[in-house]
């Protein structure tokens, strides 16, 4: 039963019985289009861990919102209660003057202060103060109890990260070999250290390091060499899915997607990407008309045109989309893929233009053109070339962008098209003016 | 000979590095000289040729040993991982036969579902057991590979109820009843769904482990946050290789082999295009007459191409959300498809005019710029529902949505876009 049915029916028992049934991240996902009167009969239902654990699963929008009606009293408790990281994502979702009375009213060593300071790219921002130590001189049995002592407020938890009186990481150990341990044993057996990263070191070198290493979490540090926190795989997942979207929002020169935008706003949002290509036309309009005499000498050119410039756009795509498959490896494979690329790009072209002549001859005879034969060879000779400055593009412009670290992803195609275009014009048109200039 | 000393407490990671430095000789040497346990910590550092490196490298008595003592899935990546069949077949007859049995079963479940990839080792617990029993039960069974986070809950039947986190098991009182620590909300998935699909619950849900459930309910498996990992990263490698439509793609792949993969399609491409070029000699009198045309049509061709490629992007992060909203979504699109093509027409026809009078001044400048905004208005329209439409069949029909970009479409969208353009020259200027 859905829980909207539920709220109608008004029956408590059924209700609880189906809330404890359910994920909280479920719950969430069915209440977040609610009224508020809805959300505040089921959520009296539920414990309040519980309670809170549904809110964290929230859209932040929605978070947001839904704090913003309930008395300040109340929203400084749920900030309270969340995840440190979670409670900064919130926060800095709602506007700026009724933050800065959550702000006021929060206790002063509140870790989710600490965590507002970060610039966005910052581990410490991803970072959660949520997790189980002990001491490194601590005896098995001393340091068993520490764990379960601390167990009621870190849920679900596999690691205990071991320091020493200064709080500096010394290692960690997994709560298995901890319970395995025999009392005679000492903690230093057991420990195991792993790379740690600074809260002010850049999240994304840290998301390289949990990826590559498939990873559960990774210790966090401060400039003093205190253990201050723990980041966790799913916080990188998320991030990762989140960057994977804006990259191929950037390939499909889209903005910045959000479902909840009017028709209006997401129409007007497309139009700057639509009018910077439109812009890119006038150039080529403007370089064609130097060849104005020569195309009215041969319309037949003009035909053959798109032919051209999709050649080349099409293996520029491919290389470059293996150009940023591989752009974060190693410079050297790189360099060692990108000359395979060209290679290809070599091989794809003669292909292409053997066929391109033979095709638009024939096509030129069927047609009854009287240049077939030179129409053919301007084809495929401007085919030829437009092809491997494809490939060759579709490699370096990424190499070259990323050297001066603009983005690959989002300045290679719209950089690259026009490049392409310019080029196959210019050899299409410049070849023909040449080769059928006699004839004019 | 390099000198060989090897600190005792060193991480696995470092070490892995010291083995792939070390030149192939003295590789047999450096396996020497480290433990078991340190062999098998340090496999999963490695990169992919020096994995199969370290297993030719070893003494046959050790490669047993090292066979049985990996985790499944190392083991079934390092049968992979070799090119030739014989040496394959030669590790999997060096198996003790329960995993044997395992890596059989793995290689026979079909590559598109979590059956390939799901990870044996986790710990059920039968929901009658006392906590008292339970907990020594997963203490003294559990190994180094296991996951332990969540301890899996079946009842008599095996089906799958819920899980405890071990923690909590480990914290409880000997009075308390597993019934009441269990956690009923904790999602399975199914054995025949999608990697992808299961690495977007391990997301959404924020679970290190998600149990893998058939058809009777039983748990055959679990799906690790680490595949998640992995998933991800090969469905965006995936994307990239599907909107380029360039196949397979694998950095190893010689130049031969990448051609072999995408020619076809940039063959077809050509012949497309030629076809289009037949066409277009339908209008050769009108281009003749007004050669200026011609200056256009990298525009009109561009345009199209580009607002296609923006509801083919928008709809293809539609269909990847799951969610049941595909109707709101394409009403949505055609709303902003035409307002789009709306402006774009105007602002076109504008340009091109102020452009006309710049350069010279043809007598019927104004007509053309009439044509260019018509024939991008229309243009537009046609190939931005190109690229809404495309992939929503594609996916209907069980394809892979992001094939509908590439080489093809790229010429659907050009036939359209130069034959509305000619089309409509032809009726107004002529």
């Amino acid at each position: 039963m859905m829980l909207k049915d539920l709220v109608h029916i008004r029956d408590e028992k059924l209700t609880i019985e189906t809330l404890s049934n359910m994920h909280a991240k479920d719950i969430a996902d069915q209440i977040k289009d609610f009224n508020k009167e809805e959300i505040d009969y089921l959520t009296q239902l539920l414990e309040y861990d519980k309670q809170i654990e549904v809110f964290s699963y929230l859209p932040l929008e929605e978070a947001a919102n839904y704090l913003l009606t309930e008395s300040l009293e109340e929203q400084v408790s749920v900030i309270n209660s969340l995840e440190p990281d979670d409670a900064r994502d919130v926060l800095l979702a709602i506007n700026p003057e009724e933050r800065k009375e959550i702000f006021d009213s929060l206790d002063k060593n509140s870790k989710v202060l600490e965590l507002l300071n970060y610039d966005e790219d910052d581990a410490g921002s991803y970072m959660t103060n949520l997790f189980i130590k002990v001491n490194i001189s601590d005896s098995i049995k001393q340091a068993t109890k520490k764990v379960i002592q601390q167990a009621s407020e870190v849920n679900n938890f596999s690691i205990i990260y071991v320091v020493n009186d200064q709080l500096e990481y010394m290692g960690q150990l997994t709560l298995i070999d901890l319970i395995k341990a025999k009392p005679e044993n000492k903690l230093q057996e057991f420990i195991k250290i792993e790379e740690t990263f600074l809260d002010t070191d850049d999240i994304y070198e840290l998301a390289e390091h949990i990826k590559y290493y498939q990873l559960k979490e990774v210790p966090i540090k401060n400039e003093n060499n205190n253990l201050i926190g723990i980041v966790t795989f799913d916080d990188i997942l998320d991030l990762l899915e989140d960057d994977f979207q804006d990259d191929f929002e950037a390939m499909m020169a889209l903005p910045e997607q959000d479902p909840d935008d009017s028709v209006i706003k997401s129409s007007l949002n497309r139009i700057p990407w639509l009018s910077v290509l439109l812009l890119m036309a006038i150039p080529l309009a403007y370089l064609t008309s130097f060849f104005e005499a020569t195309i009215a000498g041969a319309v037949i050119l003009a035909m053959f045109q798109p032919l051209i410039l999709d050649a080349g756009g099409n293996v520029a795509t491919q290389t470059l989309a293996v150009s940023l498959i591989t752009i974060d490896d190693k410079e050297n494979t790189f360099i060692k893929n990108g000359i395979k690329e060209i290679t290809s790009g070599i091989i794809t072209s003669l292909l292409m233009s053997v066929f391109a002549f033979l095709m638009t001859y024939v096509v030129a005879y069927v047609l009854k053109s009287n240049q077939g034969f030179l129409t053919a060879i301007i084809v495929s000779v401007s085919l030829f070339i437009s092809v491997i400055a494809g490939s060759v593009l579709g490699f370096i412009v990424p190499l070259f962008l990323n050297k001066f670290k603009i983005d690959p992803v989002v300045a290679s195609g719209p950089l690259i098209t026009t490049l392409i275009d310019i080029i196959s014009l210019l050899v299409y048109f410049g070849l023909a003016t040449i080769l059928l200039g006699g004839q004019l | 000979m390099s000198k060989l000393n090897i600190e005792k407490n060193i991480h696995p990671k470092k070490l892995a590095l010291q083995f792939e430095k070390n030149k192939n000789n003295d590789k047999a040497l450096f396996l020497e000289k480290i433990n078991n346990i340190q062999l098998v910590t340090m496999y999963k550092f490695l990169d992919d040729d020096d994995k199969v490196l370290l297993y030719e490298k070893l003494q046959n008595k050790r490669q047993k040993e090292f066979l049985d003592l990996i985790s499944i899935d190392d083991l079934k990546d390092l049968i992979d991982l070799q090119k030739d069949e014989k040496l394959r077949n030669k590790i999997i007859a060096n198996l003790k036969r329960q995993r044997r049995n395992e890596i059989i079963k793995r290689s026979s479940f079909n590559y598109d579902t979590v059956s390939s990839i799901m990870s044996p080792h986790y710990k059920v617990i039968n929901v009658g057991d006392n906590v008292k029993d339970a907990t020594k039960y997963v203490i003294t069974t559990s190994s180094d590979h296991d996951h332990l986070d969540l301890i899996y809950v079946v009842d008599d039947h095996f089906k799958y109820i819920g899980t405890i986190p071990l923690t909590k098991l480990i914290s409880s009182r000997p009075t308390d009843e597993l019934i009441d620590l269990v956690d009923e909300s904790t999602p399975s998935i199914d054995n025949n769904t999608s990697p992808e699909k299961a690495a977007q619950m391990i997301m959404s849900y924020d679970l290190p482990t998600l149990p893998v459930t058939n058809m009777r309910h039983e748990i055959v498996g679990i799906f690790t946050y680490d595949d998640a990992f992995e998933i991800l990263q090969e469905d965006y490698e995936k994307t990239y290789q599907k909107l380029a439509s360039i196949g397979d793609f694998d950095t190893d792949q010689s130049p031969i082999k990448r051609t072999k993969d995408r020619i076809i399609w940039l063959l077809l491409s050509v012949v497309l295009n030629i076809l289009i070029a037949m066409f277009l000699f339908r209008y050769e009198e009108t281009l003749q007459t007004f050669v200026i045309l011609v200056f256009f049509q990298p525009l009109i061709l561009g345009m199209a191409g580009n607002i296609g490629t923006q509801s083919l992007g928008s709809t293809i992060l539609k269909l990847n959300k799951r969610d049941n909203t595909l109707k709101q979504h394409i009403f949505k699109e055609v709303l902003i498809t035409i307002i789009n093509s709306i402006i774009m027409a105007i602002l076109a026809s504008l340009m091109v005019y102020i452009f006309m009078i710049s350069i010279s001044s043809p007598e019927s400048h104004f007509m053309i710029s009439l044509v260019i905004g018509i024939s991008v208005l229309t243009g537009l329209i046609i190939s931005s529902l190109f690229g809404l439409f495309l992939p929503i069949v594609l996916n209907k029909f069980g394809f892979d949505e992001r094939a509908a970009s590439g080489p093809l479409l790229t010429t659907i969208n050009d036939l359209t876009a130069i034959g509305a353009y000619l089309l409509c020259a032809t009726l107004l200027l002529m």
